[in-house]
């Protein structure tokens, strides 16, 4: 089964958006790890590693995603973590863009639906979660 | 088909509070801005006044929401985003710079988890520029617990915010009490996914607690009550929503009146303050929205409220223009000037379609205060979760139905259909404003400031109210993050504030200036 850390990075704390993806990432079989508010990128990190995730998907509606996100990428290759990085919210196309060049693995821009998010999370984390496990073998 | 609704002006006051109707006495137009820099808020606050915006209503970013200066590590990215930064009264000074403070009909803010530190500061700034307090309106929100609930930017522990919350509200009845010291919101718990139901029911619940709690402090309910507001949503269904201004009425006087014992009809009258729902915008063809607003401020005038504020069409994409932040004012301005719904008081009422629907909300508002009453009351129902777990029950149903009905323009869409925000900060502001942040500090005397953070720290170890002794502390030329920390030595973080605290700033960061 995947594992899915979600976060909300950085102050905001508008997280309907990402409480329903969790629900919804659930509900299509994946395990969620949700953890919430009040994270920086140190913290999401460290319980990526230390949760052993598939993938990394962090929430900004704030607009601070072209300071965050990069600093989550940073560290994630500091730290040598082989966990892909996602991103969504009040993301606007070309910032998705620059985000997709910096290393995201997929950016769910504003105007993204629920259905596609969690298809772009899924996607990512199936191709993780193959490669970690080792080549050849198959999804279960 | 009508039928009997009871009478304008008469408790319960479901049909409004005064035969007056609009066109006489109109709802007040607020409008909500912010960003960045003081001095950049303040050019489009005085832009918005010179087209008869009566009011003002700031937008704080998040660092300053949460209490941290702007040059706080974790303030890193957040600076002057959602709203201006704020951090001393120097700031507040820019911010306000050539607005005589008794000029607008209030000024107001989204201070919650820093309601007191943000009444501190207007505190200190009519001491500075020598006008009484009692001259100019200051409206605070200051209502932590749906902070808690929904909204997100608590610093404390649901009890020490509350605490806070409440020294507002003593202080305010005891020296001001033409001020506004709380906006108890429904509104956040709305856009969270609840539904219209939980948004009344959950203030209803939230209001009794304050109410209580400011009692025991040995504040009159009935004093207090003409000086608190509601804070509502407005959504686009416009009957349902008027239905529901209409239950809130209802609810809150027949809460004061048979619970609190209170009998002045100024006290039994809410006064609704209401903004168009944010989650109704959609991004995809924008231009959509101004009907989408339209009808949503339409709904809530038809429900006779006391205040309204409008979105901004483009801010599901981004920071708003000064073009779509005007149309806002315009809306409904028009709403006031040109349609005639103005000339009558509540025109809904008697239609058997609202009255059901008002009844319906008042009996189903109530279960739900009840059911929190059952869980120990506001405060436990949302320190335990159980609050968020019901709203975001209904945000599960919601999306649900969203997605099985998509709003106009939006079936098929995707994020390569949404336009780019034409507004957008300059890149360098971030490192601009810590700059000259961190030299502002640089340069201040330390005696005075000392001696007012002791005196402070001494308050909050002896349990006083705080707010007096925060203003010293602004006075001074202190900060929302230098009062803040007084408190994080003695109060319970919020546990959404632990994590990062705990590990402290990261080690794998560049330092913020070089930004």
């Amino acid at each position: 089964m995947e594992r899915v850390l979600l976060a909300k990075l950085g102050l905001d704390g508008h997280d309907r958006g990402l409480r329903v993806l969790a629900r919804e990432l659930t509900t299509r079989g994946v395990e969620v790890i949700l953890l919430g508010l009040g994270t920086d990128a140190e913290v999401v990190v460290r319980s990526a590693v230390a949760e052993d995730v598939d993938v990394i998907a962090v929430s900004l509606l704030s607009g601070s995603h072209m300071t965050l996100v990069p600093d989550v990428l940073r560290i994630v290759a500091d730290e040598g973590a082989d966990i892909p990085v996602v991103c969504g919210g009040l993301i606007p196309r070309a910032d998705a863009e620059a985000l997709r060049v910096a290393g995201a693995a997929g950016v769910a821009a504003v105007g993204t639906s629920l259905e596609q998010a969690a298809r772009l999370i899924i996607d990512v984390a199936e191709a993780s979660h193959r490669r970690r496990s080792g080549a050849g073998a198959t999804k279960p | 088909m009508t039928q009997d609704a009871g009478q304008v002006g008469v408790y319960p006051f479901r049909r409004g509070h005064s035969e007056r109707p609009f066109s006489e006495a109109p709802w007040s137009i607020g409008q909500y801005t912010g960003f960045s820099d003081p001095a950049d808020t303040n050019t489009r606050l005085r832009d918005l006044l010179r087209h008869d915006n009566q009011s003002i209503g700031i937008a704080l970013d998040l660092p300053t929401q949460l209490g941290l200066n702007p040059d706080h590590p974790h303030a890193r990215g957040e600076v002057g985003r959602v709203g201006v930064s704020i951090a001393s009264v120097d700031d507040l000074e820019a911010l306000l710079a050539d607005i005589p403070l008794d000029s607008v009909q209030s000024i107001s803010t989204t201070a919650n988890s820093i309601g007191p530190m943000m009444l501190g500061l207007f505190l200190a700034l009519s001491r500075r520029r020598g006008v009484d307090p009692s001259s100019f309106v200051l409206r605070l929100q200051n209502d932590v617990l749906k902070e808690h609930a929904a909204r997100g930017t608590q610093i404390f522990a649901v009890e020490h915010g509350v605490k806070l919350t409440i020294d507002v509200i003593e202080y305010c009845a005891a020296n001001i009490p033409t001020w506004t010291p709380i906006c108890i919101s429904g509104y956040h718990m709305r856009d969270a996914g609840g539904t219209r139901a939980q948004e009344l029911g959950f203030t209803l619940a939230n209001t009794r607690e304050y109410l209580r709690r400011s009692a025991e402090r040995g504040v009159s309910v009935s004093d207090l009550a003409p000086t608190i507001s509601w804070f509502l949503s407005a959504g686009v269904e416009v009957l349902h929503e008027a239905a529901k201004m209409r239950a809130a009425r209802e609810l809150w006087a027949t809460m004061l009146h048979d619970e609190f014992g209170v009998r002045t009809d100024k006290a039994l009258k809410v006064h609704l303050s209401t903004y168009t729902l944010g989650g109704e915008l959609s991004p995809y063809e924008i231009t959509n929205n101004a009907v989408r607003v339209g009808l949503a401020a339409l709904g809530a005038v038809l429900g006779g409220v006391q205040r309204l504020t409008c979105s901004a069409i483009d801010e599901a994409i981004g920071l708003p223009t000064s073009e779509t932040a005007l149309l806002s004012i315009r809306t409904q301005q028009i709403i006031l000037q040109e349609t005639s719904v103005g000339d009558v008081v509540d025109p809904l009422g008697g239609s058997v379609f609202v009255e059901g629907l008002t009844t319906a909300l008042v009996d189903e508002a109530r279960l739900i205060a009840q059911s929190v009453e059952e869980r120990g009351g506001a405060l436990n129902a949302i320190a335990s979760g159980w609050v968020r777990e019901q709203i975001d029950e209904s945000a599960w149903q919601s999306q649900l139905e969203r997605s099985a009905t998509p709003r106009v323009g939006e079936a098929g869409a995707t994020a390569d259909d949404v336009d780019a925000p034409s507004a957008n900060l300059t890149a360098h502001y971030e490192s601009e404003r810590r700059e000259r942040f961190v030299e502002w500090k640089a340069r201040r005397q330390r005696g005075p400031l000392d001696a007012a953070v002791s005196r402070l720290d001494e308050g909050v170890r002896s349990n006083q109210n705080l707010v007096d002794l925060m203003a010293d502390v602004f006075e001074a030329d202190g900060t929302i993050g230098e009062v803040v920390d007084v408190l994080v030595g003695h109060y319970e973080l919020a546990p959404e504030r632990q994590m990062r605290r705990a590990i402290g700033p990261s080690s794998h960061l560049a330092p913020v200036a070089t930004t």
